[in-house]
């Protein structure tokens, strides 16, 4: 788990925070799509699971996980665009 | 032979036509889930999309900020505790005004013993809200203020503009319930400037179980039900299409039809206000004179009992609620005309008429002729009919809600 001591800058930023499993996931398939490719997207969220489920969700769909952010009490994910 | 006149509709309304035939398929042949993949749920999930433009339209929103409820006070709960704990972190203060339906006072009550401070905001004689009030109680640890954008029992229009650029000063939210304007009047929610807005369908000719809360993009809102991806994981629940879909098609209907269903139910309304004034000796408009929802008429009776009144119009006919629709139930004096000033003993003579799109000149005729008779038949039965006297009992009835 790559975590970042400060966040980084994104292309899209999408929040879902207070909404739980399985919101993050389908959130990160609809917003990947409205980024280009090598551009970066910011998940913010407090749901925990997703500190397995965003890196595993990279490897899956072949996209870079860049690493998260931990913002108090949301945590900021950082996904680049690969395909 | 008896008419029947049905002015209590804000208790409920009459479905139009057009929104039952419309609902009807969606209870027979195109029953899916909006969440199966083929294609019976994917006409109710277009069906569901449809009806969440038509709602964003009339209140000028856009339909991601359209989540669908069970109704009013599923909106109101959502509204006030979702928005309270999502924004914790910036504070723990809530203010909501002590004319509020109690789908939003009893959930404010709950965030007080959640550990939010609630401050209730007192109105004038009118039941309009106090502005210097509200100025002098916001502060920077405020998240949130509730302000309805009328008021069901007694028809005042609220200063919801005025309500949005004081809570600005401390970056609170405002919330702004309205269930009973949306029927009659105009709704912009850019122009208002609210974050967040409660709808019921069925005051506005819509079936019954679906509502609506506008939340304005990018405010946080943590959810009351939880369940699956329904509504965004906002709102938990498998859609009730039918309800939805009825919901669409009555928000339709309204934003066609309020620009000339207003002035008529004006004019009726003042017809109604005027000749009750001088028909019967007593009589007391509540709520605003002016600034008040067109399609409605309250007042206050001296010397007879609400539901007494009430039952004895039924009997001829008359369809009207004493004070709001659930206090009539609950037999308790409405916090709302004692939050106004009322005294308990008045109260219990309160009764109010909400006009329809469907209201004739006709059914404002018959209740002009009707209810002088009855109010002075039940006068007459009255202890009070010589005057007020041994109050104190009345006093023990009143609520103790605020």
């Amino acid at each position: 788990m790559n975590i970042l001591d400060r966040p980084l800058n994104a292309d899209l930023s999408v929040d879902v925070v207070y909404l739980m499993c399985p919101v993050h996931l389908l959130e990160l398939n609809e917003s990947i799509k409205k980024i280009e490719v090598g551009q970066v997207l910011e998940l913010i969220t407090d749901y925990d699971r997703a500190l397995e489920d965003v890196p595993r969700w990279c490897e899956v769909f072949g996209q870079e996980f860049l690493g998260v952010y931990e913002d108090g009490e949301t945590y900021r994910f950082y996904i680049r665009r690969k395909k | 032979m008896n008419r029947t006149v049905y002015l209590d509709n804000f208790a409920t309304t009459k479905p139009a036509e057009e929104v039952l035939e419309g609902m009807l398929p969606y209870f027979r042949e195109i029953f899916g889930n909006a969440l199966s993949p083929y294609d019976l749920g994917q006409r109710a999930r277009e069906a569901v999309e449809e009806a969440r433009v038509e709602v964003a339209e009339l209140i000028k929103a856009k339909p991601q900020e359209i989540i669908f409820t069970s109704g009013g006070t599923e909106s109101n709960n959502m509204a006030i505790v979702g928005l309270a704990k999502a924004n914790k972190k910036k504070g723990n203060h809530v203010i909501v005004s002590t004319v509020e339906h109690h789908s939003i006072t009893n959930p404010a009550r709950h965030l007080e013993r959640e550990g939010f401070e609630v401050t209730f905001l007192p109105v004038d004689r009118y039941g309009v809200i106090d502005l210097n009030f509200l100025e002098r109680a916001l502060r920077e640890d405020t998240v949130l203020v509730s302000v309805q954008l009328a008021n069901p029992e007694v028809g005042t229009i609220q200063p919801v503009k005025e309500v949005v650029r004081l809570a600005k000063r401390v970056g609170a939210l405002v919330h702004t319930d309205a269930v009973a304007a949306i029927p009659q009047m105009k709704v912009d929610v850019d122009d208002l400037g609210v974050d967040a807005l409660s709808l019921s369908a069925h005051l506005f000719y819509g079936p019954k179980g679906a509502g609506a809360l506008y939340i304005r993009k990018g405010v946080r809102v943590q959810p009351i039900i939880y369940g699956g991806i329904q509504e965004g994981g906002r709102r938990g629940g498998t859609e009730n299409v039918p309800a939805i879909v009825g919901m669409g098609i009555a928000a339709r209907l309204l934003r066609q039809n309020l620009p000339t269903m207003v002035p008529k139910m004006q004019a009726l309304r003042d017809r109604l206000i005027k000749g009750l004034l001088e028909r019967i000796p007593n009589l007391h408009l509540t709520g605003h004179p002016e600034k008040r929802l067109p399609g409605h008429a309250s007042f206050i009776v001296e010397f007879v009992e609400g539901e007494a009144m009430l039952l004895m119009l039924a009997f001829k006919g008359i369809y009207t609620s004493s004070g709001s629709t659930c206090t009539s139930k609950a037999l308790k004096a409405s916090p709302v005309l004692s939050s106004m000033g009322y005294p308990a003993h008045l109260i219990q003579g309160s009764i109010l008429f909400v006009l329809s799109k469907d209201t004739q000149e006709e059914d404002i005729d018959y209740v002009l002729n009707t209810m002088p008779e009855v109010v002075e038949r039940l006068r007459e039965l009255s202890p009070f009919k010589e005057g007020w006297k041994d109050m104190e009992k009345w006093e023990k009835a009143t609520c103790p809600h605020h």
